[in-house]
């Protein structure tokens, strides 16, 4: 009851959901056991939603519901609801999840460029789905470069193996990687838990500035994180989504009980 | 104070660990001492013969070295070219004497022909092998005169038509008087009961030119090749009253078989035959004549070089006037035979060669290959005209296989199967390894297929070359024009066509047997009609298999490494980071584009690596291909002596047998009599082929480290 009270009281008129989860029930068994239970949210455009909760809790599950990613597991099955990205429905028969990966971008907890160049790396997916103009990849590299703050750093040896980056740098390597084939959601699974601060801040920063653009959704084990970085904040535990509104009235002022505990780290 | 608590004690238990210690030392440095023992021995006994034969060892093809134990003769005479590898193989200078070099002189002609020549098949194949040369040709002709030469006095029997056509003809013959002989000739009428009999091959062949009708189980020629005193199953289907001539007759009489005959009448034949004689000499005929001569008399002492099936050639020399050579003695023969060829500027040509006088020594050993042994043999065969004795003396003479020359025959016979093998071997392993580790859906189906690899790789490699066999060799399927009689089934699939252009070119090169057929005529009539092509026969899909060939033994090697292949590619595709596949499915990529771009560049190593192991034990398994690819001699290298174009010269390249090199060194080491001089030959293979399989494994090593290099994370 309480999910739907916060969810339908936070509507900005401005913003427009641009994911809306819809009663979505998950199962990593063939629906012998629910990993997530009748979630309820919408993620606004262009703003920061996170996801914080501990460890098995499912934030990281429903991320990757978002792109399907979940389909590499044989036996998983979402077994009731639905998903709805830019109002349609992405687990509808007709859907291709390869169509949906190119809209909805992912950048994984530990970075993981290939071990190619730094140009390879970002021009990967163009070129997977048959770019072959020189002057459109090189295009593509160098804004999606600059749009990950990457490109000062790296613009005299683009050649060079993507490997030779730092940890910071290879993260950003790899959010620009997922940007090159301009999606409309960018989702972020840990993007800093294997970062030192500093470089943690610069991702931070870029999480601010890729806002403008696309849709951000965010898990983060950190909640200072998640309240620098985030407009909205949804918390889970165990599969259930326990409270979900704006970042500022969630950390201020929770509306349940396990949210306060969990967030003043009595809980866990 | 007290004793110090740490002092080494002396008890069992120390000893017992030395012990077990030095056990363990001992049989580690055993085997290790025994390996370098064995490759020693090897290296040290092969060594000299790859520094004695140099390059020529790994260029050349393997030899029969013929050794022959000389007396000291009268003066021999070879040419510069046979002395010379006379003494490169004999290079001790004791045994050849009395050395002189002179100079030989040979009379040749030059001569030109002019255009419309007509000139006999045989004639023309000697002029082209001699001269570096071949003419085009438009149409044969089997009316026009010809020569030929009588030997020695001669008297002919022609038929009396045959007879009155001569006389017709613009012939020398035409007026030569004939003298009519009478001839007669016993014939034998015979019945014979229906039925089905067991009759000798040898006498079906002769009552197949007679009258009788019958039927026949099994195939003639083939049983008359192999052993024409088999007897066969033959059914008259109705009683027959036939005529045979003596010789069918008779030898129905001795048939052994439980055929039922009864003699009904004997019938004498009389026929008239006019005799010529014909004058030592050249005479002048039509073709067409000159053939039935031959037909009626075949041991009329006529020399001809004539192919009697297909006419004269007219020629076509497209105004080109090569010169050409002939020795003076053939030309005198080319120009008496051929009254229809005209030609030019006939000049005498003087050739000098240089040729060696030289004696052996007394006793002594001369080792040569067979071929110019022979040679040597032949050019001085003849006796001395002083005192009747032969210019060689022999006083013994052994024969040692595979004692000379080199192993380039097995060494590339060896890297074409390994090559072959590992690019069939790598793509089915590597596929197999993509879908059991990428595609498959976990079961007991898939589990059960890997059990079944993994117990493949202990199979034994004899099993694998029974196997190959009896798949690849007899019964795999195979896309051909002419199916084998053997063929278990022919599906025809699809017609073959050819274009004018490439007929012309084999028009021009085999047979043209009249006008309507001639090159410009196909070309012509392909034209007229808008075909740019035509039918040349159906391409059948034939269960014959592909017979001992180097595709057969490269498909049977792939099945022994495909395990190896197979189980360390999987593992080294598992070895890939999960993240390179999320990574590049989440930027949109299928499921294959992500395997290909994402994780096999990556597992490229690791299955390079698999492939070392592979080519290793491919290149020296013996038993897989002794009955699927290797033979213990071939005279041709695998590139040479190929006839066809295209893709037919590379269906023909993949079919033929090769030389290998375990299976060569088997046949040196152990199938051949031992010598003193095939021993060192032995050593010599193993060596090259260790270097060879290092280099191959080393190679794959290099690959390696280069492709780590470039994809490490």
């Amino acid at each position: 009851m309480s999910q739907q009270n916060t969810t339908s009281a936070f509507q900005p008129e401005d913003n427009k959901p641009m994911i809306e989860i819809d009663d979505l029930s998950f199962s990593y068994d063939h629906g012998k056991t629910n990993t997530l239970k009748n979630i309820t949210l919408d993620c606004p455009e262009k703003q920061v939603t996170s996801f914080i909760g501990p460890s098995g809790c499912g934030k990281s599950t429903l991320l990757r519901c978002l792109n399907r990613m979940n389909d590499l597991v044989e036996t998983s099955c979402v077994t009731s609801g639905e998903i709805r990205i830019m109002g349609h429905n992405i687990n509808n028969k007709e859907v291709d999840p390869i169509e949906l990966r190119k809209n909805v971008g992912m950048v994984f907890q530990k970075y993981n460029p290939f071990p190619k160049s730094i140009y390879d790396n970002v021009a990967y997916g163009l070129k997977i789905q048959g770019e072959k103009r020189k002057s459109v990849l090189n295009d593509a590299v160098e804004n999606s470069l600059r749009g990950a703050a990457l490109w000062d750093e790296v613009k005299d040896r683009l050649k060079d193996s993507a490997l030779g980056l730092s940890g910071g740098q290879q993260q950003r390597l790899c959010i620009a990687r997922a940007i090159a084939v301009q999606p409309k959601v960018i989702l972020m699974d840990e993007p800093c838990s294997a970062l030192d601060p500093i470089a943690t801040a610069k991702v931070e920063e870029l999480i601010m500035q890729l806002k403008k653009e696309y849709t951000i959704v965010i898990v983060t084990h950190s909640m200072q994180q998640a309240s620098r970085v985030s407009d909205r904040t949804a918390f889970f535990y165990l599969g259930d989504l326990v409270e979900y509104g704006e970042t500022e009235s969630i950390f201020t002022n929770p509306k349940q009980e396990r949210t306060e505990h969990y967030i003043s780290g009595r809980f866990g | 104070m007290s004793a110090n608590p740490f002092i080494k004690k002396k008890g069992s238990l120390h000893t017992k660990e030395r012990i077990q210690k030095s056990l363990l030392f001992l049989g580690t440095y055993t085997i290790l001492i025994f390996t370098l023992y064995i490759f020693w021995h090897i290296a040290w006994k092969g060594a000299p013969i790859l520094m004695q034969y140099g390059t020529d060892f790994i260029t050349r093809k393997p030899e029969t070295l013929e050794v022959v134990g000389f007396d000291k003769g009268k003066q021999l005479i070879v040419d510069q070219k046979s002395f010379d590898t006379l003494t490169t193989y004999n290079p001790s200078k004791e045994n050849i004497q009395d050395i002189e070099t002179f100079k030989k002189e040979f009379s040749f002609t030059s001569f030109k022909i002019k255009e419309g020549s007509l000139i006999g098949d045989g004639y023309l194949s000697d002029i082209e092998k001699q001269n570096d040369f071949f003419a085009d040709f438009t149409l044969r002709n089997k009316t026009a005169t010809t020569g030929f030469t009588v030997t020695k006095n001669t008297i002919l029997n022609l038929k009396p038509t045959t007879f009155e056509k001569i006389q017709q003809s613009d012939s020398s013959l035409s007026k030569l008087e004939s003298q009519v002989i009478e001839f007669e000739d016993n014939t034998f009428e015979v019945n014979f009961t229906k039925g089905e009999f067991n009759v000798q091959a040898k006498t079906i062949e002769l009552l197949k030119e007679s009258n009788l009708i019958y039927y026949l189980f099994g195939n003639l020629k083939d049983t008359m090749d192999d052993t024409p005193d088999l007897k066969m199953n033959l059914e008259i289907p109705s009683d027959q009253t036939v005529t045979l001539t003596p010789s069918q007759h008779s030898g129905l009489q001795s048939d052994n078989g439980d055929i039922t005959t009864s003699l009904k009448a004997k019938l004498v034949e009389k026929y008239q035959r006019n005799a010529i004689s014909l004058n030592e000499g050249t005479h002048t005929i039509p073709f067409n004549l000159l053939v039935d001569i031959i037909a009626e008399n075949p041991a009329a002492p006529i020399s001809h070089i004539h192919n009697l099936d297909k006419g004269l050639i007219a020629l076509d020399m497209k105004g080109t006037s090569e010169s050409l050579l002939l020795p003076t003695e053939a030309f005198e023969i080319l120009r008496s035979e051929n009254p229809l060829l005209l030609l030019d500027e006939i000049t005498p040509v003087t050739k000098e060669e240089d040729y060696v006088r030289f004696s052996f020594a007394n006793a002594c050993m001369i080792k040569l290959p067979t071929s110019n042994m022979s040679a040597l043999r032949i050019a001085n065969a003849g006796k001395t005209d002083s005192n009747n004795e032969a210019r060689l003396k022999v006083l013994n003479e052994h024969v040692h296989p595979y004692s000379a020359g080199g192993i380039s025959g097995p060494i590339w016979g060896t890297s074409l199967l390994v090559v072959a093998c590992m690019m069939i071997g790598l793509f089915i392993g590597v596929a197999s390894a993509v879908f059991l580790g990428e595609y498959s859906k976990k079961g007991r189906l898939i589990s059960t297929i890997r059990l079944a690899m993994l117990n493949l790789a202990g199979v034994p490699s004899i099993v694998f070359g029974i196997f190959g066999l009896g798949l690849f060799v007899s019964v795999a399927p195979k896309l051909t024009k002419t199916p084998s009689i053997e063929s278990k089934v022919a599906i025809p699939i699809f017609p073959s066509w050819s274009s004018p252009t490439l007929r012309a070119q084999e028009a021009n090169k085999i047979v043209v047997i009249n006008e309507e057929q001639n090159k410009t005529h196909v070309l012509r009539a392909a034209q007229q009609n808008g075909l740019s092509r035509y039918f040349d026969g159906t391409y059948y899909l034939s269960i014959e298999g592909w017979g001992n060939s180097i595709i057969a033994g490269a498909f049977t090697l792939a099945m022994m490494v495909l395990p190896i292949i197979i189980t360390s590619s999987e593992e080294s595709l598992r070895a890939v980071p999960k993240g390179f596949r999320e990574a590049s499915l989440a930027l949109g990529a299928s499921k294959w584009q992500s395997i290909r771009t994402a994780v096999l560049p990556y597992a490229t190593p690791g299955i390079l690596t698999a492939s070392v192991l592979g080519i290793t034990r491919v290149a020296g398994e013996t038993a897989p291909i002794m009955f699927t690819a290797a033979v213990a001699e071939k005279s041709d290298l695998p590139f040479n002596g190929l006839n066809g174009t295209g893709m037919d010269k590379f269906f023909e390249f993949i079919s033929q047998s090769v030389q290998a090199m375990p299976y060569h060194i088997y046949t040196v080491a152990g199938k051949i009599p031992q010598s003193d001089y095939n021993k060192p030959m032995q050593y010599g293979s193993v060596l090259v082929f260790m270097i060879i399989v290092m280099a191959f494994a080393g190679l794959s090593v290099f690959l390696r480290i280069r492709m780590r290099k470039k994809y490490k994370w």
